[in-house]
C-alpha cells in the first residue's frame, strides 16, 4: 500500500497564458532551458521556464494538506492531495495584468487520479489535456511562483502570492508513452517504470547475452510422470509421485517404506502429479486439468 | 552437601534437555521442503530503486529439493499488466541449519527467452517447517533482486 498512494486531483487555479494577467506569473531561481517539444512559460522577465512540478500544501476539501503542484504550460496549476480527497476544480481568468479586470470562475469536479509525485510521475493537464510527466533522473530546483489567485469560489479578493516549492522539470509524453508507464485504472495517469530507452536495451542486451544456450521454453528436466522427474529416479530419495509403473517405481527408492504409507499418500491426490490443495489455487496444474480433479477448479478456464 | 550436588544434577540435566529440545528442533532435513510453496513477494532493481513489480509463485518441490517445471508459475503484477512468469526448473538445497540455496530456473516473459536463473543465497526455513523466507538476485543480473514469502501447503 505504502506505493499506492491514489489522489485525486484536487484544485486547479487556471491563469492562461492566453489571458494578459497570466503573463510574467512564475519566476524561478534557477533557469531550466525548455526541451524543443516542451510547451513554454516565461517569467517576468522573459526567461523560459519549462515546466515544473513539485511538492507542497494545497487547500482542499480536509483544508491544506500536502499534495503536488504541476505547473503546465499555460500557466495552469494543477494540484492534488495525497489524501485522496475529491474536490472543486477552480480556474480564474484575469483579463489584464497585475490581476485586474474581469474574473470569472470554472468550478469543475474531477474524477482524475494522480499517483504519487516522484521522478517518472505522469500527470495529465486539465487545461490542455496534454500528459506531462516529471522527468526521470532530474535534480530538484527551487521554483518560485508569483501567483495571483483566489483559493475559492466564495473568495472575491486576488491574492497575491509567492509560493517556493521544490519541483522536479516536466516533459510533454505522448498517449503511446504513458499507456505503456502507466498504472491504467481508466486513468491516463501513472507511474513510469522504466528506464532511459539506451540505458534498457544495454541491460537487456547484456541479459540475452548472458542466458544459457538452452532455450527451451518448457522445463529443464523430462517427467515420466506429472511431477516425477526421471533425473530423480534412483538417486536413493523415495518420491511418492515416482512410485508408479511408469517411473519404474522410483527405481527402487521406496522399497524400504511401508507400501501402506505410499499408498495412503497417493490417495491425497485425485490424479498422479496433482494434490487436492491444488485445486483452485489459482494457479493453472496440467496433472490437476482432468475430471478426476474436477478441472482444477476452473483454474485453467481463466487463462487469456 | 549431596542433596546440592543432586539438585545441581537435575538442574543441569534439565538444562542440557531443555538445550538438546531446542537444538532438535531447529534441525532440518531435505525432504522438509518437499510439497508445493506459495509464495508472494516483489522484486525490482538496487540500482533504480525500483521495485514495482509483485509476485505471486506457486513452487513445487519434490524430495530431493528439485522444482517441478510443470507445476511451479509465478504471476508477476506490474504497472503493464500481469504477466505469467514460468519457472522451469531449479533446486532448492536445505542445511541442517535451515538455511536454503539453491536456484529457480525461469524464463522473461519480456524476452521471450528461457534459461535465466534466480539464484537463492539467503533464504531461511522456520521452526515448523511450513514458512520461509527467501533473498535471492537474478543470476545474470545481479541488481535485480528478489524477496518472498512462502508457506507450505
Amino acid at each position: 500500500m505504502k506505493y499506492c498512494y491514489r489522489i485525486c486531483l484536487l484544485l486547479l487555479l487556471g491563469l492562461s497564458s492566453q489571458h494578459p494577467g497570466a503573463q510574467g506569473l512564475v519566476s524561478t531561481e534557477k533557469q531550466k532551458p525548455a526541451t524543443p517539444t516542451a510547451p513554454v512559460i516565461t517569467d517576468r522577465a522573459g526567461n523560459t521556464l519549462g515546466l515544473y512540478g513539485g511538492m507542497t500544501s494545497i487547500r482542499g476539501l480536509a483544508g491544506y494538506e500536502p499534495g503536488v503542484l504541476l505547473i503546465t504550460d499555460g500557466g495552469d496549476m494543477i494540484g492534488a492531495t495525497l489524501s485522496g480527497h475529491i474536490a472543486l476544480l477552480e480556474r480564474l481568468y484575469f483579463t489584464e495584468p497585475d490581476c485586474r479586470g474581469r474574473r470569472f470562475f470554472h468550478p469543475q469536479l474531477t474524477g482524475a487520479t494522480l499517483s504519487y509525485p516522484f521522478p517518472g510521475s505522469i500527470g495529465q493537464s486539465p487545461h490542455s489535456g496534454e500528459l506531462l510527466q516529471i522527468e526521470k533522473y532530474s535534480a530538484m530546483q527551487t521554483v518560485s511562483l508569483k501567483s495571483m489567485f483566489s483559493l475559492s469560489n466564495n473568495s472575491a479578493d486576488c491574492i497575491n502570492t509567492e509560493l517556493k516549492l521544490k519541483a522536479w522539470p516536466l516533459l510533454p509524453v505522448t498517449q503511446q508513452q504513458a499507456k505503456q508507464a502507466a498504472h491504467i485504472d481508466g486513468s491516463p495517469i501513472g507511474v513510469m517504470a522504466e528506464l532511459p530507452a539506451k540505458k534498457r536495451e544495454q541491460r537487456r542486451a547484456k541479459k540475452q547475452q548472458q542466458a544459457p544456450q538452452d532455450m527451451r521454453t518448457t522445463v529443464d528436466q523430462a517427467e515420466c510422470s506429472p511431477a516425477c522427474l526421471v533425473k530423480d529416479l534412483g538417486n536413493g530419495v523415495c518420491d511418492v509421485d515416482c512410485y508408479l509403473a511408469t517411473c519404474n517405481y522410483d527405481d527402487g527408492d521406496c522399497d524400504s517404506l511401508d507400501q501402506e504409507v505410499i499408498l495412503e499418500l497417493q490417495q491425497s491426490r485425485c490424479a498422479p502429479g496433482c494434490e487436492l490443495v491444488e485445486i483452485g489455487d489459482s494457479f493453472c496444474d496440467t496433472a490437476c486439468n482432468n475430471s478426476q480433479c474436477s478441472f482444477d477448479g476452473g483454474d485453467c478456464s481463466d487463462l487469456d | 552437601m549431596d542433596n546440592y550436588i543432586s539438585a545441581t544434577r537435575k538442574l543441569l540435566l534439565l538444562l542440557f534437555f531443555i538445550s538438546f529440545s531446542h537444538m532438535s528442533a531447529a534441525v532440518c532435513v531435505q525432504a522438509n521442503l518437499a510439497g508445493i510453496w506459495y509464495l508472494n513477494g516483489f522484486s525490482g532493481d538496487t540500482l533504480e530503486s525500483s521495485f514495482l513489480e509483485t509476485d505471486f509463485c506457486k513452487i513445487k518441490i519434490n524430495a530431493s529439493g528439485s522444482i517441478l517445471g510443470n507445476a511451479s508459475s509465478c504471476k508477476a503484477r506490474v504497472p503493464e499488466g500481469v504477466f505469467t512468469v514460468n519457472l522451469t526448473g531449479g533446486n532448492l538445497n536445505l542445511n541442517a541449519g535451515c538455511r536454503i540455496t539453491g536456484r529457480i530456473n525461469y524464463c522473461d516473459p519480456e524476452l521471450q527467452q528461457c534459461g535465466f536463473a534466480i539464484r537463492i543465497d539467503q533464504a531461511q526455513l522456520d521452526r515448523g517447517k511450513t514458512v520461509m523466507s527467501i533473498s535471492g538476485f537474478d543470476s545474470t543480473d545481479t541488481e535485480a533482486v528478489v524477496h518472498f514469502v512462502g508457506i507450505k501447503r
